[in-house]
């Protein structure tokens, strides 16, 4: 009963330094697994890091931040990035992996469903993004003949 | 994810000092909305204090589970990146 039966083997053992701990996860006590978890926006920054290590320039069909204030902009993409990976990450969860939780690991169909969630997510992730810019569009259109209108009509 | 390149150097750091804040305060969300799925999808019934084997082992089975998808969700999201920067790469180039 309670902690007593948290792993076979090892409860206790301090796991700060051990890498390989995660590959063995019951058996590692929660707050090292806490500590060591890499966090979503590990997984994200990984590639960040190694782009800003590189010192590579790719021309981006992204927007720049033009904005008067570029850390403000920075921080601001890297947390819709990490919005997104949450979302994502609990999105595919919940619709690829059973309730059961029989075993620790991954079945065979799982993985590649979470493969295909990821694609199809990003997917509607772009196609949303087109709609809301025509929509922002035809809305900023709105407003120019409305303030027109109102300009037409305030001259008279 | 460009926005980091264009940061000035002395910017950058800052940036980096932020990152490291925002991955502590993420760490811990993670964490507590695993337990809250796990609980949520483990545990239904409170005839004791403490939880029973099976969910015990639910609860440990869900959380290295949903673990090991957040990793293999984030390697497929940095390969759709990459892929992506080598697109806008490549577009680029033939645009020149």
């Amino acid at each position: 009963a309670g902690f007593s039966s948290f792993g076979p083997k090892n409860r206790h053992k301090p796991t700060v330094g051990r890498p390989h701990c995660l590959r063995r996860i019951p058996s590692c006590h929660p707050t090292q697994l806490f500590i060591q978890h890499r966090s979503s926006i590990a997984e994200i920054t990984r590639v960040k890091r190694k782009q800003i290590t590189m010192n590579s320039f790719f021309g981006q069909k992204e927007e720049k931040p033009a904005g008067p204030d570029p850390l403000f902009a920075a921080t601001t993409e890297m947390e819709m990035y990490t919005h997104l990976f949450n979302n994502m990450a609990a999105a595919c969860f919940e619709k690829c992996s059973s309730r059961k939780h029989k075993e620790p690991d991954l079945a065979l169909g799982e993985m590649s469903c979470s493969d295909r969630c990821v694609s199809k997510y990003l997917e509607a992730q772009e196609k949303v993004g087109v709609v809301l810019q025509k929509a922002n569009e035809a809305q900023a259109l709105q407003q120019k003949n409305l303030a027109e209108m109102q300009n037409a009509l305030g001259g008279r | 994810m460009d926005g980091v390149q264009n940061l000035p150097p002395h910017i950058q750091g800052q940036f980096m000092q932020n990152l490291e804040q925002m991955q502590m305060k993420d760490s811990l969300t993670m964490y507590n909305n695993l337990v809250e799925r796990c609980f949520n999808s483990c545990v239904s019934s409170f005839r004791s204090k403490s939880l029973d084997k099976y969910e015990t082992s639910c609860v440990e089975n869900c959380a290295s589970r949903y673990i090991k998808m957040t990793q293999r969700v984030g390697l497929r999201f940095a390969e759709h990146q990459a892929m992506q920067q080598k697109r806008a790469a490549d577009a680029l180039g033939a645009g020149k």
